[in-house]
């Protein structure tokens, strides 16, 4: 008996407690706002005693150190950050694919740490709209001279840190500007059939359809597709970019363009493509691509999309494949087939990506803006990615990092790149460049390199890029309830063009463009493109769009040329 | 028993359908057991079904060295065992005493237990909750919350009920006090019950993770599920690859498929040893009067 009612006991004990716990999170929040304000401010004069501050951040964890290694918060290089780098740095592990959960936790309970390292951009813009963020711009002013620096140097990173109350919020790096995705295709395939390399959406369909029946791998079977999946995967971005079918262009005329632009165009080269039979026609069951991917890899599809980025993983894993699967298979970057509406170049790399933020009640601004311009200068980054000069790494005589003892490198650099998520990688000059990470020596990555290169001959120049306004991490954050409804238009959508892809004489272009016009009208479409529209009238000069990308990428290789 | 002609057919459609249903189980087991056998190469251009292709152990020996598992494992099973235990007894504690009839309140402290399987507070308030008792990062946090499971309790209480009430009176006759009866007859009379609820909670222990997830910060204590998760989870994000050595991090298919296994090869070897208790408990709790 008294053991229950003491059980009872502590079962209203504790729901007593947590009442109250509810009432004190309210009244912290109210505390957080104004001392948001008060922090803002600058904490007395930067001339008293330099005194060696302490604060916390995040670092992702992946699940990838090494056994023996320790953990990711407390090993090797977080003991080289506190006994090399200007402050005490207590890190809390963040899980890379839950990181959302975890913050949301964190701050509630006002454990958070000072400085979140975040690549989402939705969950940076969360954040700032829940008053979380310390604005930096004085700090800045103030404490900081690498960042300054880099903040002069490239004005954009300033431009993209801003929120919308016209305060900067955000620091990240800056990436070297290449393509994202590359459209193959197996030039021995077109020798062998003796074929020229398509230029329009006519001609492409026509290739396709020679790689399927024609039997190009010469094994008697006509087991081949000209083509990657229509849906999922790697391949389907191909018809966006080629389009520009996106639900958010920018016209000539500098004004958005909302809504299922130029969608119709590239379903209808999508549907001749399933017609003719030049895909897998089980491509709706392909859930993420995998089998297309396959399907390529082991030499049955002529052409092909995919995001090869850097082509340095794509090196070591897919084109490693290939040429032992299919060793005779030849690649070849082209450029996007013209079409109806233009001809258009695939997405690039994203130049300026923010990757921190600061939390509003973190004590000590001045001690973490030290600490972020610790992590801005070059040499810290190298430590990062290529380990200590001499234990792991070696200059060669050109200057170039090379890799001492490959196992030992994988055993304790490898995994500490998430360290690194401020490196400007080009600061370090020539060696900073893409092209000069590949290892030559190595078949699968020369072929890497060369194809790298046709990339970029292919793709870096002046025709628009086929992914709308901008990068998806430039894009603004609807705001919940209009964001809901969008994703939901667009799915809608979706599923009528796929219905059109594959309806035949059932369910014709003309019906479905009907269809999604309907769709678009009742699903809030006027609502989110005035919205959009609002947003633009506002912000248009603080975003970063393609033609500024461009820019970055020009300034970018002139200072390679000049090296 | 002579079996008619359509009892036949009953049977052998019956067959037909459980063998498909069991080998819709079985199979993607099987392709994650041959993956995580293979070489790298035949796993990445998609030649692995059902039997290793190229076998090596590479996956493996990756794994173990590669990545924090063998410490995972060990959280995962000291989570488990602890976990259980602590559970099996407090929800013996609870459900015993619910299930006499003698007990004054009983109908009152089970509706009260009941309206916590229907009403619980949020994340972030559950999670200020654990902060203020000061169990963050401490497995505690995990076992606590969920000490006792309310269905699981209801079901080990119509066990119980079940008993014969000369059973206990007999038992008492005989001299023993309550802790006796409890001990002594009522406890080895339900053992099918016992061994079903340590097992549905030593799953439940094994399989946690959101919990792990947000109440564990300390990377050296995750278990296997929060770690592999991660592994898994790590093949697409479109963000990272603005930055090329993300995509090196991105853990290879079959040393996925090699934690996979690893992760359910302990549940998989209990089964069979409580197998026997386990459909008869079941269906203990299921059936009353």
């Amino acid at each position: 008996m008294s053991r229950l009612e003491s059980k009872w006991l502590k079962v209203a004990l504790a729901a007593g407690l947590s009442a109250s716990l509810l009432v004190g999170c309210a009244t912290n929040d109210g505390k957080q706002g104004n001392g948001n304000q008060n922090q803002s401010t600058p904490k007395e004069s930067a001339s008293t005693v330099e005194k060696r501050g302490k604060i916390s951040s995040t670092i992702y964890d992946r699940g990838n150190v090494p056994n023996g290694m320790g953990t990711i918060e407390d090993n090797m290089w977080t003991k080289w950050i506190n006994e090399n780098g200007p402050a005490d740095v207590k890190f809390t592990a963040i899980p890379r694919w839950e990181s959302q959960s975890k913050l949301n936790v964190l701050l509630a309970s006002g454990s958070a740490p000072d400085i979140i390292f975040e690549f989402g951009t939705g969950i940076r813009n969360q954040l700032f709209d829940q008053k979380q963020l310390m604005p930096l711009d004085d700090l800045i002013e103030q404490h900081s001279v690498e960042y300054k620096a880099l903040l002069e140097k490239y004005p954009q990173l300033k431009q993209v840190g801003i929120k919308s109350d016209g305060k900067l919020y955000e620091v990240g790096r800056i990436n070297e500007v290449y393509p994202l995705v590359s459209l193959f295709i197996r030039e021995d395939w077109l020798e062998k059939l003796n074929l020229e390399v398509p230029t329009t959406e006519e001609e492409l369909l026509a290739v396709a359809k020679a790689f399927t029946e024609q039997d190009p791998d010469g094994n008697g079977v006509k087991d081949t597709y000209g083509l990657g999946g229509l849906k999922f995967g790697d391949t389907p971005g191909l018809f966006r970019y080629m389009f520009n079918a996106n639900w958010v262009n920018l016209g000539e005329d500098g004004e958005l363009s909302v809504g299922p632009n130029n969608m119709k165009e590239s379903t209808e080269l999508k549907r001749k493509m399933f017609e003719a039979g030049v895909v897998d026609k089980d491509f709706l069951t392909d859930k993420d691509g995998t089998k297309s991917k396959q399907d390529f890899l082991n030499g049955k599809i002529g052409i092909y999309a995919i995001m090869a980025s850097d082509f340095i993983s794509f090196s070591a894993k897919e084109l490693d494949t290939l040429m032992q699967t299919v060793p005779e298979a030849r690649l070849k970057v082209i450029p996007l087939p013209k079409t109806s509406v233009g001809q258009y170049n695939p997405a690039w790399n994203n130049p300026v990506q923010m990757t921190a933020v600061v939390n509003a009640r973190a004590k000590d601004p001045e001690a973490i803006i030290k600490y972020i311009d610790f992590l801005v200068k070059p040499e810290t980054g190298r430590t990062f990615r290529n380990g200590i000069e001499g234990v792991h790494y070696n200059l060669d005589s050109d200057g170039k990092p090379v890799i001492i003892d490959a196992d030992k490198f994988t055993n304790e650099v490898s995994w500490a790149a998430d360290f690194a998520m401020l490196y400007s990688r080009l600061e370090e000059g020539k060696y900073g460049y893409n092209d000069t990470q590949f290892n030559e020596e190595i078949p699968t990555q020369k072929e890497g390199l060369r194809l790298f290169q046709d990339s970029v001959k292919t793709y870096m120049n002046e025709l628009p890029v086929g992914e709308g306004l901008t990068h998806s991490e430039h894009m603004p954050q609807l705001p919940k309830e209009l964001s809901l409804k969008f994703s939901n238009v667009q799915t809608a959508i979706d599923d009528i063009y796929t219905r059109a892809i594959i309806g035949g004489s059932n369910y014709t272009m003309e019906q479905a463009q009907q269809d999604v016009e309907k769709e678009w009208q009742q699903g809030g479409g006027p609502e989110i493109e005035a919205w959009y529209q609002e947003w633009w009238s506002k912000e248009k000069d603080n975003v970063l769009t393609w033609e500024g990308v461009y820019e970055i990428y020009k300034q970018q290789q002139a200072a390679k040329a000049a090296l | 028993m002579r079996v008619s002609r359509g009892e036949k057919i009953f049977y052998f459609i019956n067959y037909i359908v459980l063998t498909l249903i069991a080998l819709s189980c079985i199979l993607p087991l099987l392709n994650v057991a041959s993956l995580s056998l293979s070489g790298a190469a035949a796993v990445a251009s998609g030649r692995v079904s059902i039997w290793p292709v190229d076998f090596s152990f590479f996956s493996y020996s990756s794994l173990f060295k590669g990545t924090p598992i063998i410490r995972a494992f060990f959280n995962s099973l000291q989570i488990t065992l602890i976990g259980t235990a602590l559970s099996m007894i407090t929800t013996i504690m609870a459900a015993y005493p619910l299930s006499r009839r003698q007990f004054y309140a009983r109908r009152f402290f089970t509706m009260a237990m009941v309206f916590t399987m229907i009403f619980n507070g949020g994340l972030i308030p559950t999670y200020l909750v654990i902060q203020s008792l000061g169990l963050v990062n401490s497995y505690a946090a995990l076992w606590l919350p969920a000490l006792v499971s309310t269905y699981n309790m209801l079901l080990m209480r119509s066990a119980f009920e079940q008993l014969p009430r000369e059973v206990d009176e007999a038992a008492k006759i005989d001299g023993c006090g309550e802790l006796g009866v409890l001990f002594r007859v009522v406890l080895p009379l339900s053992k099918p019950m016992l061994a079903t609820l340590a097992l549905f909670y030593g799953v439940g222990f094994w399989n946690s993770f959101m919990s792990v997830l947000i109440y564990i910060n300390d990377t050296a204590k995750f278990n296997m599920t929060v770690l592999v998760q991660n592994m898994i989870r790590s093949t697409s994000m479109i963000q990272d690859f603005s930055d090329p050595t993300m995509l090196a991090n991105i853990t290879p298919e079959g040393i996925r498929s090699a934690a996979v296994i690893v992760m359910i090869i302990p549940i998989l070897a209990v089964y069979p040893l409580l197998q026997k208790y386990f459909v008869k408990g079941v269906m203990l709790g299921s059936i009353k009067g």
